[in-house]
Formats: C-alpha cells, structure tokens, sequence
C-alpha cells in the first residue's frame, strides 16, 4: 500500500486530524493543484479540501473558486441525498420495517464536526435480513428499481450484503442485510446491529444510526472489504471515528471484532489508515494493529477480497468454512442453480454458470 | 391568505421543520421541504439564518447581527427585509403563530 505521491493531498485528507501532516505553507503550483483536485474528486475528498481551504490552506483566488464550486456542488448532492433519505425513513416507518442509516449522512453528522466535511454520493440503509423484501417493496414504492434480479429466491435475505437499487433522479440506495461482502459478512451478529443506536437529525426529523462502536467496525469493513486498495476517505472515516472525539469504547471494539471473526480487518484498517493519511499521533489501538497476527481463515479471508477479480467462487470457498451445515446447502444451491431472470439478466447461459459454480466447490477452474 | 407585514414588530421568525441546509466553502445551500430548489444565500441570507437558530422577530435578528458586524440595527434590519421575504415565499422560514 502506498500512501499519496504529493503530501498536499495527505495533509489534505488528513486535515484536522491529531498528528496529520501540516497544510501547505504557500499556494501549489498550477500542476501540483490539478492533481490535487483531480485526487480529491476521485476519492471523494471534497469535504475535507473545503476545511483545509477554510482552515487557512493557501490558495490563490481562482483556486479558492475551483474549490467552492466542487463543495457547492457535493452539497447539493448531499442535501438532495437526505430529502431522498427522510421519504425513505418515512416510508419504512409506515411499514413497520426497522432501520440504520449506514455511511453518509450518518457519519458526516455524528462523527465530523461539521456534516460540510464529509461529502457522499448515495445512501446506505441497513434493514434485518427477516425485513430484506418488505423494504424492497417500500423502495419499489418510491420508485427504486433494482439492476439485477435475485440471485436465486430467498438468496438476498439469507445472504446477500444488500441490494442495490437505483432512483429514476439516477442516485443510488443500497438496502443492507449486513456491514460487507462473505466472508466477513457472514460472520456478523446481525441482530445485534439493531441493539441500541445513535439518534441525528436531519432537517428536524430522528434518524436512527449505529451505535459508535458498530460504525467504527463498519467503517473497517468498508475500508478493507470494499475497494481494494482502500479508498482514501473510508480510510479517513476510520481515523475520524477513532481520533476526533473521546469515547470509543475499544474493548467493546475489540470484543466484537473477535466475535465476528474481524479482528484482522480493525487491524488492517487501523494500520492502513494511518499509512495512508500520514499520522504519526500514537493510539493504543494502533499499536495493537501493529502487532495483530491474523488466523489463518482472516489470512485466507482478506486473501480473496484483495485479489483484483474477488470472484464469488474464491468467496464461497472461504465463506463456507463459517456457514451452519443447513446454510451452506441453501447457499450452494444458489450459486449453483440461479434463476432464470437472473441468469437472462446477466446475459449468462446456465452452464457457464453452473461451470463456475462447480469450480466453486471442487476447486476446478 | 392575508399576512402582518414582514416587519411587524411582535412577529417571530423560525427556520420552517423540513428545510435542509449545508454551508459550502463560500455559500449556504438551503432547500424547503416539499422543493428540489436550493436557494444559495449571500452573507444577509447566511447571518438571517444563523440568527434565526431560535424563532426571533426581525429586530431581534437585525440586534444579533448588528452586534457582531458592526453596523446600526435599523440598517440591518432594512437589509433583511427583502432576505425574509424571500425565505418565505420559499418555504424556507415561517412566521411562528
């Protein structure tokens, strides 16, 4: 892993955070500044260039406009965002269907000081794996349409890390049974995502979040299970979760990152994260990444969720291994013999599919 | 509907439940609820807004502003009229009854 050529962009993502790397002392030359933008736009760092622009980064004025326009504009998007957010909320409270706003406008406002700092581009709502299809109907209400059919029926709610649906205004919602992607995914208490929660508010209206702790550990996930190498702002999301304010309780997080079989993912992300941003503020969990020696299944785990392809076979084979025997039929099955929509959806003939999925068992190609 | 004039002395001022808002680097972006626009208000807009944290009426307003930019209350509050009006013809702020 290897941490931004240019150290403006670091101390950038970084800003504000105890021991990050200091801003620029003079405005970048024209050359450093367009890679500069072009870095924060692709990881989605608008939030934090506009803190470091208001925080007394030098910049000259057509700069200083280049980046009010990016921030106008993520803010728009973020403000769009939330009014889709509340319908939904609304929505699944009519229907009875509990909720966790996931990422988003749940980290921008109870963990940055300023939700202006932490910009997203779609929504993430967590729902019990029971309620997977009643929350499916309520989205289908309000218009989202998902871009691929069920793997296989009853597949989503027993397995699935959540749906993606898309909005006819072209933003995005993904509908969570769980934090990430099998293996990881299946190891995840699930009801106890929905102990307890963090209150925000958005436009006067309750939401309800994760406690502070679960997205701590989500945000972990996201940064290790998701994009690999890890996107800079998840990686941010871990360090302001963990620095910025007092009170993680890290034996709470310790304790149920070892229960969900997680430990080397905190660790991993813990570590990237300080990589990555450049911190040099001493943290008793960092030491402790430092340190962590991984099993053997997290080695295998985070093994095939960091090749490029991630194929679902080399998933299924690690997944296995912590699935209840009456699970693993179930899930087999599925990747076995997929619907018909789903295999028309996805342009595939049955036996290529069922090739792959034998490989999957047998460990053939 | 008939309305007191904006600048009623006893009329009370709150940000309208619903409304959603974001400062940007050099704006403040708010949208009413029940609407896809979003208004970017200038700095009268932006120091009405925060004034109006709590329901005020506009000399109330104009008192906390002028405090902190300097200038006579009464210039303020002439300033904010048009900046009132405007929010609530959006759907933005609400007199509180």
């Amino acid at each position: 892993m290897s941490r931004p050529a240019d150290p403006a962009l670091t101390a950038v993502a970084g800003v504000d955070l105890p021991g990050a790397v200091p801003l620029p002392a003079e405005p970048l030359d024209p050359s450093r500044w367009r890679a500069l933008i072009a870095a924060v736009q692709g990881q989605r760092l608008v939030g934090q260039l506009a803190r470091a622009v208001t925080a007394g980064m030098p910049v000259t004025d057509e700069q200083r406009r280049e980046a009010a326009e990016l921030h106008h504009a993520a803010m728009g998007q973020a403000i769009a965002l939330e009014r889709r957010l509340l319908a939904l909320a609304d929505a699944f409270d009519d229907a009875g269907v509990a909720h966790r706003v996931l990422k988003g406008s749940a980290v921008a406002r109870l963990d940055y000081p300023f939700p202006e700092q932490r910009a997203f581009a779609d929504l993430d709502i967590l729902v019990p794996a029971g309620r997977l299809e009643a929350a499916l109907d309520v989205a289908d209400r309000l218009g989202y349409a998902r871009y691929r059919p069920e793997l296989r029926a009853g597949f989503d709610r027993r397995f699935a890390k959540s749906v993606t649906l898309a909005h006819p205004d072209g933003h995005e919602l993904d509908l969570h049974r769980t934090l990430t992607l099998e293996p990881f995914g299946f190891t995840i208490d699930l009801p106890a995502l929905f102990d307890g929660g963090a209150l925000f508010t958005v436009g006067g209206r309750t939401l309800l979040a994760l406690e502070r702790e679960l997205r701590f550990l989500h945000a972990c996930y996201h940064a290790v299970c998701g994009a690999w190498p890890p996107e800079t702002l998840a990686l941010r999301d871990v360090a302001q979760i963990l620095l910025a304010r007092e009170g993680l309780d890290l034996d709470r997080v310790r304790d149920l990152a070892r229960a969900w079989r997680a430990e080397a993912v905190v660790a991993h992300a813990v570590a990237a994260a300080w990589e990555r941003l450049g911190l040099v503020a001493p943290h008793p969990l960092r030491d402790w990444a430092e340190c962590y020696e991984p099993t053997e299944w997290e080695r295998r785990a985070l093994a095939v969720l960091h090749t490029p392809q991630r194929r679902q076979r080399e998933r299924a084979r690690v997944a296995l291994g912590v699935l209840p025997p009456a699970e693993r039929v179930a899930y087999l099955r599925a990747l076995a013999l997929p619907s018909g929509s789903f295999l028309r959806a996805r342009d595939s003939g049955r036996l290529g599919w069922l090739r792959r999925a034998r490989a999957a068992v047998g460990g053939g190609p | 509907m008939s309305h007191q004039p904006t600048t009623a002395e006893a009329t009370q001022w709150r940000r309208r439940s619903g409304t959603l808002w974001r400062w940007t680097i050099d704006s403040l972006l708010v949208q009413p609820p029940d609407s896809d626009e979003l208004l970017a208000l200038d700095v009268p807009g932006q120091a009405l807004w925060e004034a109006l944290r709590e329901p005020r009426t506009l000399t109330q307003a104009a008192e906390i502003i002028a405090d902190s930019a300097g200038a006579p209350p009464d210039l303020i509050a002439s300033d904010l009229v048009p900046v009132l009006e405007e929010l609530e013809r959006a759907g933005a702020l609400q007199r509180v009854e």
